[in-house]
């Protein structure tokens, strides 16, 4: 188990060291999912600006969720979704 | 003129031949889009039945035009072309250019099939599906039905002028980054597909309508649900028109001018 926990984080160095390689492309990669997260939220906007309210739940609430949501999925990907890449490193 | 274009229609018939054997794929495809097609309709409901005032669109065509989008998905320009994606990567694209024909048509081609083979399939069963169980309505007149094919064929253009012209840029942003990262979220958003264009916000409408995208899905499905008359489809079509050769122009300059500082490595 510590074995395969330092393994793990080796991995993790290796591929943020693979990324940083094209510092460019990581920063548009970074900036792409800002943005596409973004313009969602623009979309949830949009539909509370139209109807105002949704069964006593406002804009600040929905953001909320929205915002936690996000963040619990970008935490998953960062720890978990590499593991079916590991092969190519 | 007729014989000069025989190679591109052999492209569009053979790549269209392969992509229509992912039947599988098609089916698993079709799975997720009633389940995200489902959940979007939930939403609107909530919306609707949360609120008493008067929208520019009502829930019912607003159910319809979901559908309408879950079925005819994968025609939007959200994405490249794969396989030119692979060719500009490795290299192979030095081949492409060898081919006794005009590259960029040939791309053009490649991104018809890709954008129609996938949409073929689905489209049919999606729809026939939404009508019969989710609650799709069909057009209210044969204008608005004809209205509607004629604005999906100039919509099916401009798709493929957007496509086209983003996977040429991947010659300079090699990797398939750049603006094709930012694509599905502007095409989500300004086409209509994440939320009709009607109930965006009131003062973005005549900006909304007249950018590239509203085109591609707002302009038709309104046809076809009749919320704009039958005759706008002459506008429509103006408005698609104007915007697929903008991108065709782009799309060729782009190819001109990155063909010229191509460099392909190795042997």
């Amino acid at each position: 188990m510590p074995d395969a926990l330092r393994l793990y984080f080796k991995y993790i160095a290796l591929s943020m060291r693979g990324q940083m390689q094209y510092r460019a492309s990581m920063v548009m990669t970074a900036f792409g999912l800002f943005f596409n997260i973004g313009i969602e939220f623009v979309a949830v906007w949009a539909l509370f600006a139209r109807f105002g309210e949704i069964r006593g739940w406002h804009l600040a609430d929905v953001a909320m969720l929205y915002g936690m949501i996000n963040m619990s999925f970008a935490l998953s990907e960062a720890v978990g979704r590499g593991f079916d890449t590991f092969d190519r490193w | 003129m007729i014989e000069s274009l025989t190679p591109y229609g052999a492209i569009l018939s053979a790549r269209f031949r392969t992509l229509l054997q992912y039947r599988a794929a098609a089916i698993a495809g079709l799975t997720t889009q009633v389940f995200w097609g489902w959940i979007r309709v939930m939403i609107f409901e909530a919306f609707y039945l949360s609120s008493a005032s008067e929208q520019p669109i009502n829930l019912a065509d607003v159910i319809t035009y979901i559908w309408l989008g879950q079925a005819l998905f994968r025609f939007i320009p959200w994405d490249v072309e794969k396989d030119i994606q692979q060719m500009i990567r490795d290299g192979n694209v030095a081949y492409e250019m060898l081919r006794p024909v005009d590259v960029y048509w040939l791309w053009f081609s490649r991104v018809a099939a890709m954008r129609l083979a996938p949409t073929m399939l689905r489209a049919v069963p999606m729809a026939a599906m939404a009508v019969l169980f989710f609650g799709m309505t069909l057009p209210p007149s044969w204008s608005a039905f004809g209205a509607w094919c004629l604005a999906t064929c100039g919509a099916v253009v401009l798709a493929c002028a957007i496509t086209t012209c983003v996977t040429i840029t991947l010659m300079w942003t090699v990797s398939g980054l750049g603006i094709t990262r930012l694509l599905p979220g502007i095409v989500m958003a300004l086409s209509g597909m994440s939320i009709p264009i009607p109930l965006l916000p009131d003062a973005l409408q005549p900006i909304l309508l007249a950018l590239p995208f509203a085109g591609l899905i707002d302009m038709p499905f309104r046809l076809y649900l009749g919320n704009l008359p039958p005759n706008a489809v002459w506008w429509t079509l103006a408005i698609q028109g104007a915007w697929s050769l903008a991108f065709i122009a782009l799309g060729r300059w782009l190819w001109s001018r990155g063909s010229r500082r191509l460099v392909v490595q190795g042997g």
